[in-house]
């Protein structure tokens, strides 16, 4: 997901001679620390007494071992980010990079070149430019720095050898920038510079959307983004001189947040599938307020959004709605249902009585291992309870499997490893079926029993769900299926979870 | 000569049925459709809807405010498009249901069957929809719907078949029994339960269904039986007692009986001819019980008259080979007498022979005076020298070669068969002694002359 800014640059030659403050990367030093902290000694380390002596010096002058030999305070530090000051002084050759683009105004110094051009150009006296710290860049052919400062020694003078225009591409998803060939860090102030700089400049360029500091982007209007866009979760926008390549969208206020989730609905709609309104709640709970399009704070209100053919009529433009308008009729009038009311299911209070009322139907003496077959066994909501249904139905049916009815193509849902985990350490093992949602869009309880034979329940939704949030009332139900019945284009479901 | 029999039939007819004037007052899948507010479900896998339902109710399908769901055939399915449906839910099954079901707003059901018959259920409409509602979204495999095909992507069984209550569930053994099966384009008997023989109609139905105090109950979920409004009216043939009812019982009416359609007369009458070789015309006895028993009618006397006239001769016959080979044996005679007059033979009494034989009128006789004169003959040198084998003899049967004299008759052949036209009927006694005398057998006929 890169965020690039290409800008143009005035790049300005200059030779000097001058003292010049750096930071080298020494990953060398603080290995060699580390081992010290880790109590090996500078001896055991060089097996050289003068080596070690030496070492030892140069370490003690450097301020990362204090004078009785231990490690100091800024020694750690070191540790973690291996930078030494270095300063060198004498005759350098010094490129300057400004940025003359609007609210910039500044330079860095990409390259440094510890001899004089031997360019026979016509000389003219110049005034350095400050170069912006902390960036890197890169000396003679091989080494590279962190520019601190570039000091003209006294009386010196600076001439400038030629300029030239160029254009650099910063990545600022990576914080760096290619110079010549070379990939170089920008350093952090130099990144916040060109970050707020590509932020203001996206709000130019792109209106509909805002950048925000940890690098996705705003939905402001979904018409402004293309449906495949908003379905991914991720969005191109390309506009001299930002580009923002793959950036994950997010969604920060609840008007859009509502189109967004009538949007997705359509999409999913008119690709042939088929929903009650009560299961597109559950999709939108399940799937859309899980997804990281959803920002945080929202993921409750999407959760609790209601689907209805009006809701439908109110979040699509119109030229949606009145494609999808007599699908929504076919789906109101022939799905959803309640045909199987009041059942002994359906008046369970609580996992124990539902666990009890499935054990009464199918007795746990004649049952080697229960399937929980699943399309959102582990995802991250609150409603999610699929913990407490396992414990519950693990009094009657010790050997449980989850069978996760996987999509093909796409996630289902953004899935929390912990709660993977943990139904895992419960003995409980998992089943990952890619596929099997594509044929079987109900959730069920497959036994298998000790005769060699099965029974199958149907769960009108997910078990971890079958309480409706914070409530002891089911919004679900199970009844039992005949075996023959749950087959689909001669694949049988319980031959499948077995493969 | 007419042969007369009658036949009198007093005896019960067995199994059969009157057949009645169907009660034409069934409401069209038009109308039945129209009194729609939100949707038209339509269950049709044996075509008895769809297609008056798309000639007739385009407005219906093009109403945005109603949604139409069919449960159709794969065929029919297939054929939407071509029909200009661009709009509806329409989805194909394997299921088989054996009437159509027009469902509207999801509570008030209607059965179509056979012969444009639609008529209200009257319970359970709630369980039936269910019951359409199941087999759409779980037994279906393509749909055509808002004017797309498509694979049905997922079975919903949380669809759930209904446990049906108000559909009568009796024992399937007596059901089995209620409806049986008779020609398709007849539909099927029903009777009362429990009462088959006295009571059974038959109805244009496809499915199983029974009779209960004039009530009739069809099998739409399996195993559970639905009483139809008025569907006593669905009848168009009540059974006859079949051990009572005989024709006396039933003249004038039709009647459907073994498998035909027929009416019941009061005096039927049969005329037939039959040809018999001369002379066999008065000894002739008809077989009436045959002529009887194939008669494709039902009737309370039945009077038989036979014609038995004499075979005539006709286009059908030919001339006897006979006719041809004697020409033939004739002319060889003739040449070999002329050659043999021209001979130098030892024997010179041959020339008197030849005049005999050339004189003879007897044909038979001559052919043998013939063989006699060329087996017996004394060639001189000469020739004996070249034609002593120009004259073979005549091996010819004389069966092969004997006709009758012109007066009496003609020989003829049909198949392998030989016949004698007699010149005329007086001929029959002289006709059959010259059979005798030839050695010949043949069927004597009539000339077609007389």
């Amino acid at each position: 997901m890169p965020i690039r800014l290409t800008l143009p640059v005035e790049v300005t030659v200059v030779e000097t001679k001058a003292s010049l403050h750096y930071e080298r990367m020494r990953e060398d030093v603080a290995k060699l620390l580390t081992e010290l902290k880790q109590g090996h000694t500078l001896l055991s380390v060089f097996s050289s007494a003068p080596v070690a002596s030496a070492v030892s010096t140069k370490l003690k002058r450097d301020g990362l071992l204090d004078g009785s030999g231990s490690l100091t305070a800024k020694s750690d530090a070191f540790i973690a980010n291996p930078r030494l000051a270095q300063d060198e002084e004498g005759i350098f050759s010094f490129e300057y990079c400004f940025l003359p683009d609007d609210g910039l105004g500044m330079s860095f110094v990409p390259q440094v070149m510890r001899k004089l051009s031997t360019e026979k150009a016509e000389k003219s006296r110049v005034e350095p430019a400050v170069a912006i710290e902390g960036v890197e860049f890169g000396i003679d052919a091989t080494e590279k720095g962190y520019m601190v400062s570039i000091n003209v020694e006294g009386n010196q003078t600076a001439y400038l050898l030629h300029e030239q225009k160029n254009r650099v591409v910063f990545n600022l998803s990576q914080g760096t920038y290619e110079y010549k060939g070379k990939r170089l860090c920008m350093g952090d102030k130099f990144h916040d510079i060109l970050f707020k700089f590509a932020v203001e400049k996206s709000k130019e360029l792109f209106p509909y959307c805002v950048l925000t500091e940890d690098m996705s982007v705003v939905v402001l209007n979904l018409e402004d983004f293309d449906t495949r866009s908003l379905m991914n979760g991720v969005t191109t926008l390309s506009a001299a001189p930002v580009e923002l390549i793959d950036i994950p969208l997010l969604i920060k206020s609840e008007a859009v947040a509502s189109k967004y989730v009538f949007l997705w609905l359509y999409e999913r709609l008119m690709a042939g599938n088929y929903y009650s309104l009560e299961e597109m709640e559950e999709l939108v709970q399940n799937e859309i307020a899980t997804s990281p399009i959803i920002d945080a704070s929202l993921r409750d209100f999407v959760s609790t959004i209601e689907v209805n053919r009006n809701a439908f009529k109110r979040n699509l433009p119109p030229e949606k709605y009145s494609k999808l308008d007599y699908r929504l009729r076919v789906m109101e009038e022939y799905l959803g249902l309640e045909t199987m009311k009041n059942t002994s299911f359906s008046r369970c209070k609580n996992y124990s009585e539902l666990a009890a009322a499935i054990a009464n139907e199918v007795s746990p003496s004649e049952v080697t291992r229960l399937h929980l077959v699943m399309g959102y066994p582990f995802v991250k909501t609150r409603n999610n309870r699929i913990l407490d249904s396992i414990d519950a139905l693990k009094a009657y049916y010790p050997s449980m499997t989850v069978v996760f009815k996987k999509w093909r193509d796409r996630p289902n849902q953004e899935e929390d490893p912990t709660l993977r985990t943990m139904v895992s350490q419960k003995g409980v093992s998992i089943k990952d079926k890619e596929g099997l949602i594509d044929d079987f869009h109900d959730r069920y309880l497959v036994f298998d029993l000790r005769n060699g034979g099965h029974q199958v329940l149907l769960c009108t939704c997910e078990i971890g769900q079958i309480f409706k949030p914070h409530s002891s009332e089911t919004k679900g139900n199970l009844f039992p299926v005949n075996n023959a019945e749950v087959v689909k284009s001669g694949k049988s479901l319980i031959d499948m979870i077995k493969e | 000569m007419r042969k007369t029999r009658t036949y009198q039939n007093d005896s019960p007819l067995g199994y059969g049925f009157i057949l009645k004037d169907q009660n034409t007052t069934s409401p069209s899948v038009c109308e039945v459709c129209s009194k729609a507010e939100t949707s038209v479900t339509i269950v049709d896998t044996g075509d008895y809807i769809l297609g008056s339902f798309l000639n007739e109710c385009a407005g219906i399908l093009n109403d945005k405010k109603v949604v139409v769901a069919g449960l159709v055939s794969k065929k029919t399915l297939a054929g939407l498009k071509g029909r200009g449906v661009n709009t509806g839910f329409f989805r194909a099954t394997n299921e088989t249901v054996g009437l159509g079901l027009i469902i509207i707003d999801k509570k008030e059901a209607w059965a179509c069957f056979g012969k444009g018959r639609i008529n209200k259920i009257a319970a359970g409409s709630d369980e039936i929809f269910q019951f359409a509602n199941h087999l759409l979204w779980t037994k279906t495999d393509n749909e055509y719907s808002f004017g797309e095909s498509r694979e049905v992507q997922q079975t919903m069984l949380s669809v759930v078949m209904p446990v049906p209550s108000v559909g009568a569930k009796a024992g399937s053994t007596q059901h089995d029994f209620a409806t049986v099966g008779i020609p398709s384009n007849k539909g099927i008997i029903v009777s009362e339960l429990g009462n088959y023989e006295q009571t059974a109609i038959a109805m244009p139905l496809d499915c199983r269904a029974y009779v209960d105090q004039r009530r009739l109950f069809v099998e739409i979920i399996p195993d559970a039986f639905y009483e139809i409004e008025n569907g006593w009216d669905l009848q168009y043939a009540n059974s006859f007692d079949p051990e009572h009812a005989s024709p006396k019982d039933l003249v004038w009416k039709n009647i459907f009986y073994k498998g035909k359609n027929l009416q019941v007369l009061d005096v039927e009458t049969i005329n037939e001819t039959v040809y018999v070789p001369v002379g066999e015309v008065d000894g002739y006895e008809p077989d009436f019980d045959s002529i009887y028993a194939k008669r494709n009618q039902i009737s309370v006397r039945t009077e038989i008259n036979v014609d038995v006239l004499p075979m005539v001769r006709d286009g059908s016959y030919q001339l006897s080979p006979n006719y041809k080979i004697r020409k033939q044996i004739a002319e060889q005679i003739q040449s070999g007498l002329e050659k043999l007059e021209k001979l130098d033979l030892d024997d010179k009494g041959v020339a008197k022979r030849i005049k005999t034989v050339q004189s003879e009128p007897v044909f038979e006789e001559k052919v043998r005076l013939y063989n006699e004169l060329v087996s017996g003959l004394d060639y001189g040198v000469d020739a004996l020298k070249n034609k002593k084998n120009s004259f073979p003899t005549i091996n010819q049967s004389k069966e092969s070669f004997v006709v009758p004299h012109e007066l009496l008759g003609t020989l003829l052949v049909k198949g392998k068969a030989n016949y004698l036209a007699l010149a005329d009927e007086g001929k029959l006694k002289e006709g059959k002694a010259w059979l005798k005398e030839s050695g010949l057998e043949a069927t004597l006929i009539l000339d077609s002359k007389q």
